[in-house]
């Protein structure tokens, strides 16, 4: 190979920048009094993928992540006694690009929410621009945590 | 100053003045349909090597600084600066010193040539018509008019992106026509041709890393239009590719094998063909494109 390598072959090496870390909003505590404050939640099922808690004054508490574009998102889903969304809490995200899944109207569409409905992005939950995949994923997150209510916990 | 020494100051001050985020490909050389979203930028620096002729010595090294821009959520529009340096020795099939890819016919032919050069401006188009991530399949459509001191190359493209498992599985594939004319062979302007399938598919092995591999189908013309009888060669590239993404910038490394089975329609591209690769109208035996980028 040639020796002579020219000047502008280092020039990423300029590009250096400091290395990313994940962003944690709410710890899981947290997320708990933002959706059910003063409320008492007992661990249900220890060992799924999900982590599911029962919440005393009724309704359930579920911490599941979803993939962004290459990191998973932590979210946090609070559903009341009669099956429908309370809210949806953004606990980690560690991307570059989709963060606005975090913003709380956005987040506020899923309220009363159930798992009658067919939550599909651009009809039931608005997109944001340049934050689809994120938006899409957390969509199907809650659809599949409803789905995982309707066929496991309603019951219980 | 040089122009690769200002290439390199001009991509330092910008790396230092760039705070923040990237949006990104998996690939190299191919393109998806994910584009900026409104008011986004984003610096990109590329860095090819394309290396190895039929003999001796033959290496040309490519620069593209790239800034790109989100006009609106699905159009995006980018301007850069393509610089090159070439070096070459007895490169030809003949073992003389070209003519070749960017150098000239009047070069020495017991002599290496060696040259740093501006290339040339381009500025690029994107629309996204459809998303990978609402609709059944993304497209894109693209155009790239580039102006230099000896190239003028029209170019576009149909970008087709569908993700599978849950938009873990990324296949992208682009069908590329171009319209050039160049003068790097002598004072006089060649009009010439390409026709370009790329497609690649990328998975992550692990969280921030994308495995893929890419595969290049690349056909020359002589003069314009792309009918059977104006074809000289075809040839393909394939190889691997990887891409690690931070939270504030990424980088995409791909390696392209030219494949021993090129093809050519004319007795002079027949004499650029050894050992089933084609040397000839800037390629080589293989191709290896570092790409940063980052938001800002």
């Amino acid at each position: 190979m040639d020796a002579r390598w020219p000047v502008f072959l280092f020039a990423p090496a300029a590009l250096t920048v400091p290395a990313a870390h994940a962003t944690v909003y709410l710890t899981v505590e947290q997320a708990q009094q933002l959706l059910f404050a003063g409320a008492g939640f007992t661990a249900v099922d220890p060992g799924r993928r999900e982590r599911i808690w029962r919440v005393s004054a009724g309704g359930w508490f579920i911490v599941d992540q979803v993939l962004g574009k290459h990191e998973l998102i932590s979210y946090a889903l609070g559903i009341d006694g009669s099956g429908r969304v309370r809210g949806v809490e953004i606990l980690e995200y560690r991307e570059s690009h989709g963060g606005e899944v975090r913003d709380a109207a956005w987040r506020a569409q899923f309220a009363g929410k159930s798992a009658a409905d067919s939550l599909q992005l651009d009809r039931d939950i608005r997109n944001i621009s340049g934050a689809t995949l994120s938006c899409r994923h957390v969509t199907d997150g809650v659809k599949r945590l409803l789905k995982l209510y309707e066929s496991e916990l309603r019951q219980r | 100053m040089s122009l690769s020494r200002f290439a390199f100051v001009a991509a330092a001050a910008v790396a230092v003045a760039a705070p923040a985020l990237a949006g990104e490909s998996p690939f190299g050389y191919v393109y998806t349909t994910d584009t900026h979203p409104r008011g986004a930028r984003e610096i990109e620096q590329w860095l090819t090597q394309r290396h190895d002729q039929s003999r001796g010595d033959y290496n040309l090294w490519q620069g593209r600084t790239e800034l790109e821009y989100g006009v609106t959520d699905r159009l995006q529009t980018a301007l850069y600066l393509n610089y090159a340096s070439v070096s070459a020795l007895h490169n030809r099939p003949d073992g003389t010193t070209g003519p070749g890819a960017f150098v000239p016919d009047s070069v020495d032919p017991d002599a290496r040539y060696s040259k740093t050069f501006f290339q040339s401006l381009s500025n690029e188009w994107i629309y996204r018509l459809l998303s990978p991530y609402k609709d059944p399949i993304g497209l894109a459509l693209y155009i790239e008019p580039t102006w230099g001191p000896d190239e003028r190359e029209l170019e576009t493209k149909l970008i087709l992106h569908k993700n599978f498992f849950e938009d873990r599985l990324v296949w992208a594939a682009n069908l590329t026509a171009a319209a050039e004319s160049e003068r790097y062979h002598s004072d006089n302007w060649e009009r010439e041709g390409e026709l370009e399938l790329t497609t690649g598919l990328a998975y992550p092995l692990a969280p921030r890393w994308q495995a893929g591999l890419e595969y290049r189908h690349h056909r020359g013309y002589e003069g314009r239009g792309f009918s059977s009888s104006k074809r000289v060669y075809a040839a393909n590239f394939a190889g691997p590719s990887m891409h690690y993404a931070s939270q504030h910038w990424w980088v995409t490394l791909t390696y392209l094998r030219q494949l021993a089975n090129a093809k050519a329609y004319t007795d002079d591209a027949r004499e650029d063909i050894i050992d089933g690769r084609f040397y000839g109208e800037h390629h080589e035996r293989y191709e290896l494109r570092l790409k940063v980028g980052f938001s800002f």
